[in-house]
């Protein structure tokens, strides 16, 4: 599934995004193609994501002051996202992974 | 026996049973803030929860507009807070007979007025007498699942 | 008594062979050992004989409160359980398990501060206490029973407010992995501890009580307890258990608080999800890992749905079998051996994750022991020798002792800590007897988790406070000042399991309400105490003991290093071992850190850090045991005498 709210002859990245466990179940998939504009940030995947899948998918991930929630985990291909990331750019073929953390209970 | 006329209204806690989340910290409030330990059984409250579904059960005292146990008690040991309105059973005074126990409507189970065998009397919620923080259950209840409701807004 | 606050100052004394019960006094242990952890060390360096196995009669199960339990303090209401351990591998030894839930203070209300444990009954038994009395009832109508029937009727013979721990057709059946439980998903995990409570024919013990812990200064503890709670509640305000409304209404789910005093509600208690694999509804509470039964991260992705998902973590309950063993350990590895063509199926039954049908049938397997199940009842490394495969993916599992990956960077494929943050965890991991994370999270998830939105400098300004050194933290110096910080983790893992106090909590260092992201609390009556001291100060608020905070620190000194004499006297514990858990890090790590591409651990390095590490514990370098004049100096005179030439 593709979500595309751009001209298709401008340029734009075409980015993978795997889903697990809250917003996996906000999205009620597991996979989709995402495609941005030209320079298309992680922040601006996140935001039509959130647009996309509404309130569940943005409470599960942004605390009320915008920040990370504790156990998101966000992960651009292998590498832990921090805050300062989320206006890096994305390149086409990148791989976006949303989850939660687990710890002992 | 009190005179027979409706005492003063009296402030109360109101639970939220949606908010309860079953920790139990308004009952060790209580009982640590009039005994010094720590112990459901001496809380002037009740939470139990049941061990499989973990549902919560409150019980407090709702400081009755005409309360049974006041005017129930044969020694005059229960008195109204001039502070909080609160009825309150004093422990100087209580001989432990049960009949405020006996006479409250909401006491079926032994949860409102209840029973401590190591001094023989009974006890009850007293709103903390007064207590400038308010009452210790609601200052304590990290959900906000307790509300003082004041013998105005009742 | 070292005081009349906190502890209840009994010891209940349970011979299940002689059918036997008897008294001990708490305070022969209190002050040096404080309680939990601390005291079961202790009871097991005095009591268990060399070579125990973990079914041995003699055994000890060991299980002991703290001075915390049971009162207001935040999340006290935990209990631990210790002896020697089934699961740990090559050969069980003695260990530690740990379990919130609402048994723990329930047994301090019937006056006693713990449990011990030994011999085995005739026939099988469930111990009923009540205030200051125990007594052994017949058990014959509980065995056989799942978990949740067997509470069910036990509450239903002893009344409301009865707490129970019991164990499951797992434990009855020795399963290595097998839990103590109580409620639905409380547990005592790691271990196999219910499998020494099988071995026992112990089924379960029932406890309810009416006594109150005192407490020696009860304003302190009260103001200290709501200051914390409404620190957690503003700082986690949107966060922990939000429950999804749509989960509340559909399946009638349900925070709940998971211990006595818990203002955290780690965890959904679930009322009304409708079954797959059988008819029926499912209730059970889903905590911690039990999320990864519905696929809920990557690696872990055998999706086979959120209800399905439930109703296994349910029947893993039922069973009584840990969660994490099978989420982190066993369930991996079988699947790879799996697609690597190593294992066809299970006794004809197709291998297939995605089958919940599948998943209750291997469980039902293991816990009744039947076909494979008996060699998957034994876990992951030894139904690896049993079977003879899958030897590399068992290696990138379980980093050591028997336990699977946690924290780590590695075989724990869902936290995600990168280098050098787990380089700390790998010190944890080389110097413990088990997996160090239950209670020992703080460095590593601190700062995997702060680090996100609060930058490299602050933290490092916080590790400076913290660990002695801006080095403790800065991804820039990843060997160095990394000893620090594992040790102090370690002791304050050895506070937590005593106190006892929750590692979802404590400790409290980082905060987005002070302009250093250091925690400060403005406590009424203390005036500002700082978040390295709050353990501190509900120990002397509760207990009134007038103990300094380096003696403080020294109980969690001493117990350490009594746990690692323990080591010494029965398995000859040295360096050697230690250095058993490099390779497991020397494979790559799974996430990318700030350096840009996946490390691994240094041999060379990591050497050079244990040497330090041993330096600073005041352990021999070469032989990597306490030296003498270190046990001489936390008062253990008399373990140093007993191991003899065996410390230098």
């Amino acid at each position: 599934m593709a979500l595309s709210g751009r001209d298709e002859s401008e340029a734009e990245v075409e980015v993978h995004v795997d889903l697990y466990g809250s917003f996996r179940e906000a999205a009620k998939t597991s996979r989709l193609s995402v495609k941005l504009p030209g320079v298309g940030t992680v922040r601006e995947l996140l935001q039509r994501l959130a647009a996309g899948y509404g309130p569940s998918f943005q409470a599960a991930l942004f605390q009320d002051d915008g920040e990370l929630k504790h156990d998101a985990v966000l992960l651009l291909n292998q590498a832990v996202l921090t805050m300062r990331e989320l206006d890096r750019a994305l390149r086409t073929g990148d791989r976006v992974t949303l989850y939660q953390t687990i710890s002992g209970g | 026996m009190a005179a027979f006329s409706a005492p003063a209204k009296s402030g109360f806690v109101l639970p939220d049973v949606d908010r309860c989340r079953g920790c139990a910290i308004c009952a060790l409030a209580c009982s640590l803030q009039h005994e010094g330990a720590c112990s459901p059984q001496l809380a002037r409250l009740y939470v139990q929860r049941s061990l499989l579904t973990e549902e919560p059960r409150l019980a407090m005292c709702l400081q009755c507009d005409w309360p049974s146990c006041y005017f129930a008690c044969p020694v005059e040991a229960i008195i109204i807070d001039e502070k909080t309105g609160a009825r309150v059973i004093l422990q100087d005074s209580c001989t432990g007979c049960a009949i405020c126990a006996k006479a409250c409507a909401a006491n079926t189970r032994g949860e409102i007025i209840r029973f401590n065998p190591a001094s023989g009397k009974y006890f009850k919620c007293d709103l903390c007498l007064g207590r400038v923080e308010g009452p210790a259950c609601v200052e304590a209840c990290p959900w906000g699942a307790l509300r003082y409701v004041s013998a105005v807004q009742r | 008594m070292v005081s009349q606050y906190g502890w209840m100052g009994k010891i209940l004394r349970v011979d299940l062979t002689r059918r036997l019960a008897s008294i001990m006094d708490t305070s022969r242990y209190a002050s040096k050992y404080i309680g939990g952890r601390g005291i079961a060390a202790r009871i097991a360096w005095e009591e268990l004989p060399a070579g125990t196995d973990g079914y041995a009669t003699e055994n000890r199960l060991i299980i002991m409160t703290g001075p915390l339990t049971g009162t207001v303090a935040p999340s006290s209401g935990r209990v631990v359980f210790c002896g020697i351990a089934p699961q740990a591998y090559p050969r069980p030894w003695y260990t530690r398990s740990n379990m919130g839930g609402f048994f723990g203070s329930e047994l301090k209300y019937a006056g006693f501060d713990g449990i011990i444990v030994v011999g085995k009954a005739g026939t099988p038994t469930y111990l009923w206490i009540s205030d200051d009395e125990a007594q052994f009832r017949d058990a014959d109508k509980l065995w056989g029973r799942d978990t949740f029937s067997t509470q069910a009727y036990l509450v239903k013979k002893h009344g409301d407010g009865t707490q129970v721990v019991c164990t499951g057709p797992a434990g009855e059946h020795l399963v290595r992995y097998a839990v103590v439980q109580s409620g639905t998903e409380h547990a005592a995990g790691q271990g196999g501890f219910g499998a020494v409570m099988g071995s026992k024919r112990l089924k379960a013990i029932a406890v309810r009580g009416s006594q109150a812990v005192p407490v020696a200064r009860a304003e302190e503890l009260m103001r200290l307890s709501n200051t914390v709670n409404k620190q957690l509640h503003k700082a986690f305000a949107e966060g922990a258990a939000h429950v999804d409304p749509a989960l509340v209404s559909r399946y009638s789910a349900r925070q709940r608080a998971c211990t006595q005093a818990c203002a955290m509600g780690c965890g959904i208690v679930y009322g009304n999800v409708p079954g797959t694999v059988n008819p029926g509804i499912v209730q059970t509470r889903v905590q911690c890992c039990a999320p990864l039964f519905s696929g809920a991260a990557p690696f872990y992705d055998w999706n086979i749905g959120v209800e399905p998902g439930i109703e296994v973590s349910a029947l893993t309950n039922q069973l009584g079998l840990n969660h994490w063993s099978l989420v982190f350990g066993l369930v991996p590895w079988l699947r790879e051996c799996h697609r690597r063509g190593l294992l066809k199926d299970l006794d004809g039954t197709p291998i297939d994750f995605h089958s919940p049908a599948f998943w209750a049938t291997l469980l039902r397997k293991i816990a009744y022991r039947e076909g494979l199940g008996d060699k998957l009842a034994e876990d992951g490394p030894r139904a690896c020798d049993a079977l003879g495969i899958g030897k590399e993916a068992l290696d990138s599992l379980y980093p050591a002792y028997g336990f699977g990956g946690h924290w780590d960077g590695h075989g724990d494929k869902v936290n995600p800590p990168f280098f050098p943050i787990w380089v700390v965890s790998a010190l944890q991991w080389a110097t413990d007897t088990r997996d160090p994370f239950s209670s020992g999270h703080d460095y590593a998830s601190n700062l995997t988790h702060w680090s996100r939105t609060v930058s490299w400098e602050k933290l490092s300004a916080i590790g400076e406070r913290l660990y002695g050194s801006r080095k403790s933290v800065d991804p820039a110096t990843p060997y160095e000042w990394k000893a620090q910080p594992a040790i102090e983790t370690q002791h304050e893992s050895v506070l937590k399991d005593s106190l006892p106090l929750c590692d979802s909590i404590f400790p409290l260092y980082y905060t987005t309400q002070t302009e250093d992201n250091y925690v400060r609390l403005e406590v009424p009556g203390l005036g500002l105490v700082e978040g390295k001291d709050l353990e501190y100060q509900l120990y002397i608020a509760v207990t009134g003991h007038d103990m300094t905070r380096a003696e403080f620190r020294a109980s969690a000194e001493r117990v350490f290093n009594l746990e690692r004499a323990i080591q010494i006297r029965e398995y000859g514990r040295s360096r050697a071992d230690d250095e058993g858990i490099i390779p497991y890090f020397e494979t790559a790590e799974t996430f990318i850190g700030p350096s840009g591409r996946l490390e691994s651990l240094d041999r060379a390095q990591f050497l050079r850090l244990l040497n330090e590490y041993y330096a600073l514990r005041g352990w021999d370098p070469r032989t990597g045991r306490p030296m003498r004049e270190k046990l001489e100096a936390l008062g253990l005179g008399d373990v140093a005498a007993q191991l003899g030439n065996l410390i230098s």
